[in-house]
């Protein structure tokens, strides 16, 4: 009976464990899109930030190598860490968003002497 | 009657070319007037030297530098690119004229045909794919090498980019100007942050230099780059240095020799409208 009960809460323990998993996993390719999308905005309007998704930032790490925001979401997804690769299509999308609002809000600069 | 046309013709051509120039030439004024204000005792042909012109401690390091210049291999490189022929028996003589004094200070200017403004750096390329050579690449090494030898070549003549009367020159103009004064990247600090309104104040270890005066001489070499560079060359040309600036505010740099950059030299580089070449030079 001890037996059963123990393989019976592995098993349960195993599928929310997976379930969790796939809802992660739903939650950060939705992100990304959004993240994605946002990025494409800002740059319509030449309003893209450096660590947003440009091949060449260094400003995070994973594995170990240096990358943009967006790449590390990507990255971090791979290893299966959500979790991170959430926090980091977060930023990036939050980036992208005010990268837009940037441009939009200087498209009269000019001199100010 | 026909001296009223022509009379109308000719109010109408000086209105036209007023209204074209005007907006380069109250720029020029407008940023010397702010200068002449902010440093009253800096003379106007020092600004041609940048940073160093603010600072009596920096003027006297950078002078000892030019003594024993860390670059003159370089530009002797440069001098061998500019003499070598391509495959086809051409050379760069083929593309700029035989008097390689008369080059550099025919750019930035505006190409009407292609409706683009054209650099000195982006004509050395359509020059080598005119010509079927690889082109150089766009920042650095052989590009900076020959941008350099050619610029030293003009040292002592008078920087004059013309916005002709062209609504699409007018326009690439009026966008690099933009681009000068607008905030971006995550730090939120645009060229004019920098090179206008803060000129002469330190960021970290650096002097910030005053915009005027900037373009007179490029190609540079700069220690920072030096000491990146594998073989301590440290030239770059002025899109490069565009890079570093919109890397250094956090925001994604545009392509050397783009059109953003490229309108960003047209209106830069009349900023130094009547200064004096004087290239290539060592930068910090």
């Amino acid at each position: 009976m001890k037996k059963m009960t123990l393989i019976v809460t592995l098993l349960a323990a195993m599928m929310a464990t997976s379930g969790l998993a796939v809802a992660d996993e739903a939650a950060y390719k939705k992100l990304h899109a959004e993240a994605v999308a946002a990025l494409d905005k800002a740059k319509s309007v030449k309003g893209e930030w450096r660590d947003s998704r440009w091949k060449k930032s260094k400003a995070v790490k994973c594995g170990d190598k240096k990358m943009s925001h967006l790449h590390a979401a990507e990255c971090f997804a791979k290893e299966g860490d959500y979790k991170k690769a959430m926090k980091h299509a977060g930023i990036a999308k939050f980036q992208g968003e005010m990268g837009y609002e940037q441009a939009m809000g200087q498209k009269t600069a000019g001199p100010r002497h | 009657m026909k001296k009223i046309v022509i009379t109308a013709l000719t109010a109408c051509l000086a209105m036209g070319a007023s209204a074209v120039y005007a907006s380069q030439a109250d720029d020029i004024q407008s940023v010397r007037s702010y200068f002449k204000k902010k440093f009253p005792k800096v003379p106007f042909d020092d600004y041609a030297i940048g940073a160093y012109s603010l600072n009596a401690d920096k003027r006297i390091n950078w002078e000892g530098i030019r003594e024993f210049p860390p670059f003159e291999d370089q530009v002797a490189h440069g001098e061998e690119l500019w003499n070598k022929k391509f495959a086809n028996g051409n050379s760069f003589a083929t593309c700029f004229g035989d008097d390689v004094s008369q080059v550099r200070n025919r750019f930035p200017h505006w190409n009407a045909r292609d409706k683009k403004v054209e650099t000195l750096e982006g004509n050395i390329i359509q020059c080598q794919q005119a010509n079927g050579e690889k082109p150089f690449k766009l920042k650095k090494g052989d590009i900076a090498h020959l941008s350099a030898y050619i610029a030293s070549q003009a040292n002592g003549q008078t920087i004059n980019v013309v916005v002709p009367d062209d609504p699409d020159a007018q326009a690439a103009y009026e966008d690099g100007k933009h681009h000068f004064y607008a905030k971006r990247g995550q730090l939120n600090f645009s060229c004019a942050d920098c090179h206008v309104y803060n000129s002469g104040m330190n960021a970290r270890g650096n002097l910030l230099s005053p915009v005027m005066g900037h373009t007179t001489h490029f190609p540079v070499w700069r220690g920072s780059w030096a000491r990146k560079d594998k073989k301590g060359d440290g030239f770059g040309t002025l899109h490069r240095r565009y890079g570093g600036c919109n890397k250094q505010v956090r925001a994604k740099p545009f392509k050397a020799q783009g059109k953003e950059y490229s309108n960003l030299e047209f209106f830069h580089a009349s900023m130094s409208n009547g200064m004096k070449i004087e290239a290539p030079d060592y930068r910090e």
